[in-house]
């Protein structure tokens, strides 16, 4: 009985030293870059092609019963209209902007209106990862490099590039919580730092009294991209700053496509 | 073999289904098998598959890993209690 008790005691403390040792490598192997590194780039070998065929096979699946279910074939039209639509409010969002910039372009001298844009279809989003990240099918092989600035529908920054792969990268959003984007609210462009709160949610500090209206547009500084527009602004008569929340104008989760700016560096 | 079985089910699930799907389906792996030490592993490949270094949970990019680390503890200890 006793000889019993010893083995299984010896078999516990064995099981939890190898738990012990197997936690102790896995934050080992994921905070060391250069590990994670090699074992990133073995994943990313053969992840985008299988949610190449997922997807694929998704969208067989729903056409095949597309032609069964008018219901279920309605519901995808939605959401597919809901998508172009959300596009389309993103685009028309910055068309004043745009009038400004291209002014301002014509005048600069030297430089190159037109960026170098690399169209990437998204593999892996918001949706299923916990993480605001975005992996999408084009890589090195199209000059992706990291810190490379990413936009949806033209014009709306989204993020940037924060691993490349031969055929795929992954993208950080702009809204992952917790990261410090600089930002211009509104007509008269206060500068401000806007924190990310997640799924294309951003929060802002500024002092009481500044000139902010709910719908107004935010920009980055460089370029003008848009970021967002005015979601609500709280205020607490105690409080001498107003919260600001607003949010990108399209849903990032229904995002199926991006455009990399390949020569547009953001870090 | 069904353990074995079961894990490579849920790597499919990492990669296909929504997270919530996979915490879901790791809660149960961790509930019905004794001392489910992979889904440790499950955490990492999760990690790797869509955090990076500098993204979220203090930038390390962890997220999955502690989950799982959490996960497993608290269900271990679920399961005490239950016998």
């Amino acid at each position: 009985m006793k000889t019993t008790y010893r083995r299984a005691n010896i078999d516990e403390r064995r099981k939890v030293l190898v738990l012990a040792g197997i936690i102790a490598a896995g934050f080992l192997l994921l905070c060391l870059p250069s590990v994670r590194g090699v074992i990133s780039r073995v994943v990313y070998s053969t992840a985008p092609s299988l949610w190449e065929i997922g997807n694929n096979i998704s969208s067989s699946w729903s056409s095949f019963w597309g032609e069964f279910h008018t219901k279920r074939a309605l519901v995808l039209e939605n959401e597919t209209l809901r998508e172009q639509v959300s596009r389309m409010e993103a685009q028309i969002l910055d068309r004043n902007l745009l009038a400004e910039q291209v002014a301002v372009l014509e005048e600069s001298l030297g430089r190159n209106p037109e960026d170098d844009r690399v169209l990437g279809r998204v593999l892996a989003g918001p949706g299923t990862a916990l993480y605001d990240t975005l992996s999408v099918d084009v890589g090195s092989n199209l000059g992706v490099t990291v810190g490379d600035q990413v936009v949806y529908s033209g014009s709306s920054a989204i993020g940037s590039v924060v691993e490349v792969y031969p055929e795929s990268s992954k993208i950080e959003l702009l809204s992952s919580p917790g990261e410090k984007t600089p930002v211009l609210l509104g007509k008269d462009s206060i500068p401000v730092v806007a924190t990310g709160k997640g799924m294309g949610n951003f929060e802002v500090l500024i002092p009481e009294g500044s000139n902010l209206a709910v719908g107004d547009i935010v920009t980055l500084p460089p370029g003008g991209l848009v970021l967002g527009t005015v979601g609500a602004i709280e205020s607490k008569p105690s409080e001498p700053l107003v919260r600001v929340l607003f949010r990108t104008s399209f849903n990032i989760s229904n995002i199926r496509s991006v455009e990399i700016l390949v020569s547009r560096q953001v870090r | 073999m069904k353990r074995f079985i079961f894990t490579v089910l849920l790597l499919g699930v990492v990669v296909y289904a929504p997270w919530w799907v996979t915490l879901a389906v790791v809660g149960v792996g961790t509930f019905v098998f004794p001392w489910y030490i992979e889904v440790i592993f499950i955490g990492i490949f999760f990690d790797i598959l869509y955090g990076a270094v500098g993204v979220s949970f203090f930038g390390l990019g962890v997220l999955g890993f502690f989950t799982a680390i959490v996960l497993f503890f608290g269900m271990e200890k679920i399961k005490q209690n239950l016998r």
